[in-house]
């Protein structure tokens, strides 16, 4: 077993395998309760037909755009009030707790491996410490809901590419979709509850009605 | 938007060391480190140990993107912790002396893939029985996560035994200490 690779396949693939709804890690945020949702974190790349991927920002722009409106939507349309955080305007502390959001999501795809390492059980609760009450100040919220997505488009000659190679019985890869959300504590600064889902052919994100459908998965089961 | 790069960030530069690693999780008791030292752990780690490393262990709690615990024992003139040796890696040889030892963890810290590494202390400690080096310092991963660190490193019969600790300066760091400092305390040169 090598678990330097798996910990690269699974930073670097990130939620390839899509992941349903979880189990509620600690008591969810009680009804009528503000929440913050911090910008979604999205970057969307070209996939050329030499697998070579070229960032698009203006793609990147417009998914976050749709991402956030539709996550704020369905926070929303729980009766709760939704609080809109640009990552812009996060203080230096609120930062790092994004930072450490990253990393600690690493180790959960980690602990969500065939064999995981002792310490890092499926089972386990995680937590962004008590600085994560820096992410809510003046906020009134009680949870933030932090959402990043990330992928790839296939470009037509790529596609091209890729039907030809499975002509010859060669598999090429394509681009994907992925997104993730986690719900933290602002008190604890425990996540409550976390998913990940690889998007569908029809939840394109930067279109507004692949937007919502991909929301809409990612959401599904959140204690909201 | 601040840059937070999601994929491959602290794990991308550490998996630039090695592509291996073992998996001889550490349970509770003796730990024999290469030729330098024991240490004793009460509790279970998880092993992340690049399995081209010599004399050399790391291990973890939360996964090394949020801890580590780096533990080597008898390295000898001209090794390091780390197989990536930037420019300005001075490896170790016998005699080092306080400065240079320091400047040897900050640049294995350096090597390992954290940017920026600074001393905040340094302070004589006994490593086992021998006179040794206890040096705190700050440095951060590429895309800025803080990481606090704390070293003791003591030279033992023309080798050099090491235990570095680095993890998130946000509640990470702390929340490990605790262990880390009794293993610190375990510490029995061989």
């Amino acid at each position: 077993m090598r678990r330097w690779i798996a910990t690269l396949a699974l930073a670097c693939v990130a939620a390839c395998a899509a992941g349903g709804a979880r189990d509620a890690l600690s008591p969810p945020p009680v009804p009528g309760v503000a929440i913050l949702i911090i910008e979604p974190d999205v970057q969307l790349s070209l996939l050329t037909v030499n697998a070579r991927k070229i960032p698009r920002a203006d793609w990147s722009a417009a998914a976050r755009m749709l991402v956030a409106q539709h996550v704020r939507d369905a926070v929303q349309s729980k009766g709760r009030t939704a609080v809109l955080q640009a990552r812009a305007d996060v203080s230096v502390q609120g930062r790092q707790i994004l930072l450490l959001h990253d990393a600690v999501l690493t180790s959960i795809r980690i602990s969500e491996d065939d064999d995981p390492p002792p310490t890092l059980s499926r089972r386990r609760t995680w937590t962004l410490g008590v600085g994560a009450r820096a992410l809510g100040e003046e906020t009134g919220a009680t949870h933030a809901l932090i959402v990043s997505a990330d992928g790839e488009v296939t470009s037509a000659a790529r596609a091209a590419f890729v039907v030809g190679a499975a002509a010859m019985g060669v598999l090429a890869h394509t681009g994907l979709q992925r997104a993730s959300a986690s719900l933290v504590d602002l008190e604890t600064g425990d996540i409550v509850w976390r998913n990940a889902v690889v998007a569908a052919p029809d939840q394109d994100m930067r279109d507004p009605d692949g937007a919502h459908r991909l929301v809409t998965a990612l959401l599904n089961g959140a204690p909201l | 938007m601040i840059a937070v790069t999601r994929r491959a960030t602290l794990g991308g530069a550490l998996l630039a060391l090695s592509a291996c690693a073992s998996m001889r999780d550490p349970a509770p008791g003796v730990l024999r480190i290469g030729s330098g030292f024991d240490v004793t752990l009460t509790r279970v780690w998880s092993d992340f140990t690049p399995s081209d490393a010599r004399g050399m262990r790391l291990i973890s709690i939360d996964g090394p993107t949020l801890n580590r615990l780096y533990l080597a024992g008898g390295l000898k003139p001209g090794e390091g912790l780390s197989a990536r040796k930037p420019e300005s890696h001075a490896p170790f040889h016998a005699g080092m002396s306080r400065e240079d030892l320091i400047a040897f963890v900050l640049d294995s810290v350096d090597a390992l893939g954290f940017a920026r590494p600074e001393t905040a202390s340094a302070h004589a400690a006994k490593f086992g029985a021998a006179d040794g080096l206890r040096i705190d310092m700050e440095t951060r991963t590429g895309d800025g996560l803080e990481f606090s660190a704390t070293a003791l490193i003591a030279e033992h019969a023309g080798r050099l035994n090491v235990i570095l600790y680095l993890a998130a300066r946000e509640h990470y760091y702390a929340a490990t200490l605790p262990d880390v400092e009794a293993i610190m305390a375990s510490a029995v040169l061989r």
